[in-house]
């Protein structure tokens, strides 16, 4: 498939200094972020966004998923954000952008919506599959356990990433495609495969944006060679039905 | 991997789980099958206690922190975060919640005050806490005490909404205010001594004033709660600016409580998409009765201050 491994494929250093790249972040104009707004703090991602000039849009019904490039899905209760991803028919169509490619990224809840099996949820609780971990909800413990920490993330290059674990749930298995890019006390709490990344943790917390603009660039990657995918797919004559696959914005 | 200092209790911890809370329903539970029907109607928090609102006015008599097994109950059947009340000023009560591992404490005016002069100084604790405000200064007041969540009073227990829409206006009304100074501060002397003047008045310091007019909004969310009893109660407050909605006596007062508890899920997620909340509005059966304010033997909003 055209966007196979778009964000693990690409090797980027990451900014060691905050706020280095809002301009150089090709996503105005060209990639339209949604947020998912159905339950949780998508304003905090905004607000970290709009702090690098990035608008972002809230995504709450299936029409807005048609008018974005790439997704981030807020942390929040997943309880309550799985009902209304039911409710509002956004299951399916939000699963199908991300088998097709579709960059984005969970914290916390977004993390548990995106993983393969969720311990410790409501049973009927549904979930996207889009990455091969299984995970433990609320695993450290209440609200008087969350806690700030001070991470290294040298995978990617970023030193003292300021982590801030709200009622997070543990990663507890990851599968081999997945790629562990940072762990706390020998779990993993930020990992990729293919075009999902989630984070058990909240950088939309802090004022610290080398997270926010690493996935940006590599969703701006991914388009991009989506698009030069899509250009030599129409020489070559592909189906339509190939070509829908696509997100629907890197067919311009 | 990491350098393992690990802080807790840090305000940004405590007003995390707030921001988690937004577009949310935190909904009053008095057994753990209310909690359970709460969790799988979508509520984003439940708040143990003994009665609802509209039962402790209908009984009388002190109001005190809930015993802790009933609590325990809730805690242990749902995963969802679990909030509880504390009576005004009462540190003791707040130290047992925390023991408890009670998620967030709710020093609320529904419970009988127990300091008239003092609110908990809460600083020192590790479990965030929510307060009620039903002006700006008040708002100010709870959050340089250590509040990391404000939410209007209201009248609780009422199923009436025009107090709450009275203190949200109130408190972004004098916002809105508050900010206008916060734009010409940075050129205009007299408007530090304005901001001053503010400080003076809400009774709090000069930064905290100063950082919500520079930033024209609460230094923590701002949540409605008292007399929401429906969906479109929900959206309404939504649109004038709540960020997420508790929900007392509305729910489990009403003929179905597990079908309006989900229909106010969905309108606080959809509060700005009209046909959305006319669909969740059908076929609810009748809402709890409400009361009129000005035939209220005991005002709640008046406590605290």
């Amino acid at each position: 498939m055209v966007a196979d491994s778009c964000l693990a494929g690409s090797h980027l250093t990451g900014n060691t200094a905050a706020g280095v790249s809002a301009a150089e972040v090709p996503a105005t104009g060209v990639l339209t972020v949604g947020v998912l707004g159905l339950q949780g703090d998508a304003r905090r991602h905004q607000d970290i966004l709009s702090a690098s000039g990035v608008t972002s849009k809230r995504v709450r019904q299936s029409e807005d998923l048609e008018q974005i490039g790439c997704l981030i899905m807020p942390g929040g209760e997943s309880t309550t954000i799985s009902m209304m991803l039911e409710a509002n028919d956004l299951l399916q169509p939000l699963a199908a952008k991300i088998r097709a490619g579709m960059p984005v990224w969970g914290t916390c809840a977004g993390m548990i919506l995106l993983a393969r099996e969720v311990r410790g949820g409501r049973d009927d609780q549904v979930h996207l599959a889009a990455i091969d971990i299984v995970v433990e909800r609320n695993a450290y413990g209440r609200q008087i356990s969350s806690f700030e920490a001070s991470l290294d993330i040298p995978t990617i290059g970023m030193p003292d990433f300021p982590a801030v674990f709200i009622r997070s749930p543990v990663v507890i298995e990851a599968g081999e495609e997945v790629e562990v890019l940072a762990e706390f006390r020998g779990q993993p709490v930020l990992c990729r495969q293919d075009n999902v990344l989630v984070s058990s943790f909240h950088p939309e917390l802090t004022s610290d944006n080398r997270l926010h603009d690493m996935f940006l660039k590599e969703a701006a990657k991914c388009l991009d060679i989506q698009n030069g995918q899509l250009s030599n797919a129409a020489k070559e004559l592909t189906t339509p039905n190939e070509a829908s696959f696509l997100p629907s914005s890197s067919v311009r | 991997m990491s350098n393992e200092i690990v802080t807790t209790g840090t305000f940004r911890v405590k007003r995390g789980l707030a921001e988690m809370l937004e577009g949310g329903v935190i909904m009053d539970v008095v057994t753990s099958e209310h909690a359970k029907i709460a969790e799988d109607a979508g509520a984003a928090a439940v708040m143990a206690l003994e009665r609802v609102p509209a039962d402790i006015r209908r009984d009388g008599g002190v109001a005190r922190m809930s015993a802790p097994e009933m609590i325990e109950s809730i805690q242990q059947a749902v995963s969802i975060p679990v909030m509880a009340k504390v009576r005004i000023g009462h540190f003791a009560e707040a130290q047992i919640l925390e023991a408890m591992e009670v998620d967030f404490i709710d020093e609320s005016e529904v419970l009988t005050p127990a300091d008239e002069e003092k609110h908990i100084n809460k600083h020192p604790f590790g479990v965030p806490f929510v307060c009620g405000a039903t002006n700006l200064g008040e708002a100010l007041r709870r959050i340089s005490e250590g509040a990391a969540l404000i939410r209007s009073k209201g009248e609780a227990g009422t199923g009436n909404i025009v107090e709450a829409t009275r203190h949200l206006r109130a408190i972004l009304t004098e916002l809105a205010e508050l900010a206008k100074l916060g734009e010409l501060a940075e050129q205009e002397i007299p408007v530090i001594s304005a901001l001053k003047a503010k400080a003076k008045e809400h009774r709090v310091p000069l930064e905290l004033v100063r950082e919500v007019a520079e930033n024209a909004k609460l230094p923590v969310p701002l949540f409605c709660a008292g007399g929401i009893a429906t969906p479109a109660d929900a959206a309404f407050v939504m649109q004038l600016g709540a960020e997420a909605v508790f929900v007392g006596s509305g729910i489990f007062k009403s003929d179905n409580p597990q079908k309006r508890a989900e229909a106010i899920v969905e309108a606080t997620t959809n509060y700005m998409d009209p046909h959305i909340l006319l669909k969740v509005s059908r076929n609810l059966g009748e809402p709890m009765t409400g009361d009129e304010i000005d035939k209220l033997e005991t005002r709640l909003a008046d406590r605290g201050w």
